[in-house]
C-alpha cells in the first residue's frame, strides 16, 4: 500500500477517478479490497458502499478469509474510519493516491473491529 | 452485521475529530497550546494525544493508523513524530505504534521514533517495533522524560495491567493517566495483563500523592480541573471492590471493613471522608488513631487524639493508651509511661496498658522493671520464642 497522503476535498471532487475501498479487520496488515468505477460510488454513503462490498459473493478463497474475519470484527463491532463512524460519503473519507504507473485512484481505508480495551466497571459507587 | 448483509450501526453525534486541549478543557493554559487530543470512539480505541514541538510526541497511538490521516493533513508530517509513550500495552493504547510503522514509510525511513514503554509491557510488542528499526526505551516509574521540550514525571501505576504508567506535569498539574483513572468509570483489572485490585491502590495512592489539577484519561473526555476527584472516586470504587461492597455504605463502615483487611491508609481515608460529613464522629476519629499509630504516623495520630480529647467530657483511657503509644513511636519514653499508667490508674491491670508500659519502660533501658510486669513478660518471651522458632524454620528450608 502506498502512503496515505494528504487531500483537498475541493481537489478530489473535480476529479474522475476510480475509488479503492479497503475494509482491514482488526489490525491486520491487509483488507478486503474493492474498486468501484468512476460513476459507481458518487453521492452515495460509505456505509452504503461498505455494505455493497461485504454482500459480494465472487471473492477468491484467500478473500473469503478475510471476509470472514471482517465478520468476526463486526459480531459486536463496528466500521470505523480516522477515529470514527463512516458518516457521509466516500469523498468524505477518500485520500488520493497514486499506483506505480502514475494513475491516480481514491482510496478509503476502513477498520472493521471490535471494542479493545481491558474491561471496565459498570460505574464508580462509592461510600456515603 | 445482520444475517441480510446489512451493517447495524448506531447513529452518533458527529465526532470533533482533532482538537486543541485548550478548546476541549476551554483554558488558556500555553503548554495545553502544544497538545492536540483526539477522543477515542467509544471503546474501540484509546485516546490519543499528541504534543507538539521542535519533533511530535505522542502519548497512547491508539490501534488505527487511519486515526491520523486527518492529523497528517494539518501541520505534522509522519517522520515528526520522534517519540511515542503508552500507559500501557493494552492493544488500544499500544498497537497504533505499529500500524504508523507499517503504514507510513517515511517514517521508517526517517529512522522510526523511540518507543517508551514501562519495562514490564509485553515483549512481542517491543520487538516488533525493533523490527521496524525504532528504539525501545523501558521505564520503571521515577523517570524525567523530555517530550517536545516538556518535562513528565513517569509514575508507575499497576492495578489495571502491571505495566501501567502515568505522566505528571507538575508546571501544570497535569497527568495522563490512561486507563488507570477514567472519568465515570473504572478500567477494571485485567489479569491477563497482570491486574490486580490491591496493585490498583498502589498506582492511585501514589497517583494521590501529587497535585493533580488535569486528567488527560486513556478514555473519556478530559478533567479540568477536577482532575483530582476522578482519581480519588476511582480510589473509593476499587476500595469498595476490594472489601466486596457493591452499593453505597457509610464510609466508616467501608473504613472498618478495610482496617479488618490490614488496608489501615484506605480505613484513614474513609474515616477523614466520614468526618468531612460529621466532624465529630467519635467512632471515626477513634478509627484513625489506631490506623495512624499503626501505622507509625505517631504525630498525625496525637493531633487526632488531641481532637478526641476534645470531645470526651471525662478522662479516657482510650485516648491515653493511643497517645501512649504514639509517644512510644516518637521515642519519648517517659511521656509515654505517664499516659500508660494515667491510663492503668482509670482501668486497672488493662493489658494493653500494662505490656505497651513494660515496653516503653524495655525501650527506655529499664529492662528489669519492664520484666516486672508480668503481662509484658509473658508477651516478649512469647513473642521472642515465636521469632526464634520462625528463624529456625527458615534456616532449616
Amino acid at each position: 500500500m502506498a502512503e496515505p497522503r494528504r487531500a483537498l476535498q475541493t481537489e478530489l471532487l473535480e476529479q474522475v477517478l476510480p475509488l479503492v475501498l479497503e475494509i482491514i479487520p482488526g489490525q491486520a496488515g491487509e483488507g478486503l479490497i474493492d474498486l468501484y468505477e468512476p460513476g459507481s460510488y458518487e453521492g452515495q454513503l460509505l456505509r452504503k458502499l461498505c455494505e455493497k462490498t461485504l454482500g459480494k459473493k465472487n471473492w477468491s478463497i484467500e478473500e473469503q478469509q478475510i471476509l470472514e474475519d471482517i465478520y468476526r470484527q463486526l459480531d459486536g463491532g463496528r466500521l470505523l474510519c480516522r477515529g470514527r463512524e463512516i458518516q457521509g460519503t466516500a469523498l468524505d473519507f477518500a485520500l488520493l493516491e497514486e499506483t506505480g504507473a502514475g494513475e491516480k485512484y481514491l482510496y478509503v481505508p476502513i477498520r472493521a473491529i471490535k471494542p479493545q480495551e481491558g474491561g471496565l466497571y459498570p460505574s464508580k459507587k462509592t461510600s456515603r | 452485521m445482520s444475517s441480510t448483509g446489512e451493517v447495524e450501526q448506531e447513529r452518533e453525534p458527529p465526532h470533533p475529530g482533532w482538537q486543541p486541549l485548550t478548546t476541549v478543557l476551554d483554558t488558556t493554559t500555553p503548554c495545553f497550546e502544544k497538545l492536540l487530543f483526539l477522543r477515542s470512539f467509544e471503546t474501540f480505541s484509546s485516546n490519543i494525544y499528541v504534543i507538539m514541538g521542535e519533533y511530535v510526541t505522542i502519548v497512547d497511538p491508539g490501534n488505527d493508523y487511519t486515526a491520523f490521516m486527518d492529523l497528517f493533513t494539518l501541520q505534522v508530517r509522519p517522520e515528526d513524530i520522534r517519540k511515542v509513550v503508552l500507559t500501557h500495552g493494552h492493544p488500544d493504547h499500544a498497537f497504533g505504534a505499529l500500524e504508523l510503522l507499517r503504514s507510513y514509510p517515511s517514517l521508517v525511513q526517517g529512522g522510526g521514533f523511540e518507543l517508551i514503554l514501562h519495562e514490564a509491557a509485553p515483549p512481542q510488542l517491543k520487538e516488533m517495533v525493533k523490527d521496524f528499526g525504532s528504539r525501545v526505551t523501558e521505564v520503571r516509574g521515577g523517570e524525567t522524560l523530555e517530550l517536545s521540550s516538556l518535562e513528565w514525571e513517569v509514575i508507575h501505576t499497576p492495578g489495571h495491567t502491571i505495566d501501567g504508567i502515568c505522566l505528571y506535569h507538575a508546571p501544570t498539574k497535569t497527568v495522563f493517566s490512561g486507563d488507570m483513572a477514567l472519568p465515570h468509570t473504572v478500567g477494571a483489572p485485567d489479569p491477563n495483563a497482570g491486574g490486580r485490585l490491591d496493585h490498583y491502590l498502589f498506582g492511585l495512592k501514589a497517583l494521590l500523592k501529587r497535585d493533580i489539577k488535569n486528567l488527560l484519561p486513556g478514555h473519556g473526555p478530559p478533567v479540568a480541573p477536577g482532575g483530582r476527584k476522578v482519581i480519588e472516586e476511582t480510589y473509593e470504587c476499587v476500595m469498595m471492590k476490594i472489601i466486596g461492597v457493591e452499593n453505597p455504605i457509610p464510609w466508616i463502615e467501608g473504613a472498618m471493613a478495610l482496617a479488618q483487611r490490614g488496608l489501615l491508609e484506605e480505613a484513614v481515608f474513609c474515616c477523614d471522608k466520614e468526618m468531612a460529613c460529621h466532624p465529630e464522629e467519635v467512632k471515626a476519629l477513634e478509627l484513625k488513631a489506631l490506623c495512624l499509630n499503626d501505622l507509625g504516623r505517631s504525630h498525625e495520630a496525637l493531633e487526632v487524639l488531641d481532637k478526641l480529647g476534645t470531645l470526651r467530657s471525662s478522662e479516657n483511657s482510650f485516648i491515653l493508651i493511643g497517645k501512649g503509644y504514639a509517644l512510644l513511636g516518637l521515642g519519648k519514653y517517659h511521656e509515654s509511661i505517664n499516659c500508660f499508667d494515667e491510663a492503668l490508674r482509670i482501668k486497672p491491670g488493662m493489658k494493653d496498658g500494662l505490656v505497651y508500659k513494660g515496653m516503653a519502660l524495655y525501650l527506655a533501658g529499664n529492662h528489669e522493671a519492664a520484666m516486672d510486669i508480668e503481662q509484658f513478660k509473658t508477651e516478649f518471651v512469647g513473642r521472642f520464642k515465636e521469632e526464634m522458632l520462625k528463624k529456625k524454620m527458615s534456616s532449616n528450608e
